[in-house]
């Protein structure tokens, strides 16, 4: 198991409860270990936020779609009649 | 899972299908409560998002259908947003929303453009697993790995590239979030 793999683990609390502790202990002592959960945990973040940003995109796009394309031009009246 | 593939066209077709069933219904409400087009189609598409994180949780499940739900997640959003009687909302609605849409950091956005450059393609992969939420057999071939084991130590390959990436590029947390 690479580290990256076991700091998951350890962070979705899927360690064995043994070596659960002896992780806590370790992060007490070793701050370049305690850095890299932070830092793990901040590329989680990372990631949903790219994740977010992309599928904002393409929903932007569908939009795009919807209002601008002639087959969709019944659906955009239909819109259009709602706010006037 | 219950977005079957995570292939822009078929998720394209899934939004283009629930714009054509429920924006309509959103857009009559946001009207009824005197908001514009574009208030419709700013919480129509935060709720689009929610409603996509929500269906991608392997033990998520709604006891009203798609269509209600989103209108549910719509209105909530309009409440929040003004402030207004939130009360009419269910608690089981608002309680669920609240894991979504309050409890997230907002990255800067010139560290997630850093990484968008420099390990566009960790990113994706990651992205895939994390976010959308793919098994690792969806994973291994999308990605062209040989199977799920070869996708797995990729992955953790990512991550721990991804992290060190950042780590080395902002040292404090002031650089990584807003």
């Amino acid at each position: 198991m690479c580290e990256a793999q076991y700091l998951e683990n350890y962070l979705t609390g899927t360690l064995s409860p043994e070596d659960s502790l002896v992780m806590d202990a370790r992060v007490l002592l070793d701050m370049g270990l305690n850095d890299k959960i932070i830092w793990q945990q901040r590329t989680y973040e990372l990631v949903k936020a790219y994740g977010r940003k992309q599928l904002k995109m393409e929903i932007e796009k569908v939009h795009n779609q919807l209002f601008s394309e002639k087959r969709f031009s019944s659906f955009r009246q239909k819109i259009k009649n709602i706010f006037n | 899972m219950i977005i079957e593939s995570d292939k822009p066209q078929t998720r394209e077709e899934l939004f283009i299908a629930l714009y054509e069933s429920t924006f309509p219904k959103v857009a009559t409400f946001i009207r009824k409560m005197n908001g514009s087009f574009d208030e419709a189609k700013d919480i129509f598409q935060d709720a689009l998002i929610i409603y996509y994180e929500k269906k991608a949780e392997p033990d998520f499940s709604v006891k009203v259908d798609d269509k209600a739900y989103l209108m549910g997640i719509c209105k909530h959003l309009w409440y929040k947003h003004h402030h207004a009687n939130t009360l009419k909302q269910s608690l089981e609605m608002t309680a669920e929303l609240k894991l979504t849409t309050e409890e997230e950091p907002k990255i800067s956005e010139s560290i997630l453009q850093f990484i968008e450059v420099s390990g566009k393609k960790c990113l994706d992969l990651l992205k895939a697993f994390y976010y959308d939420k793919l098994s690792m057999k969806d994973l291994a071939g999308k990605f062209g790995f040989a199977g799920e084991h070869s996708a797995t130590v990729q992955k953790y390959k990512c991550l721990e590239k991804v992290r060190t990436a950042i780590q080395h590029k902002s040292l404090t947390k002031e650089d990584f979030y807003v």
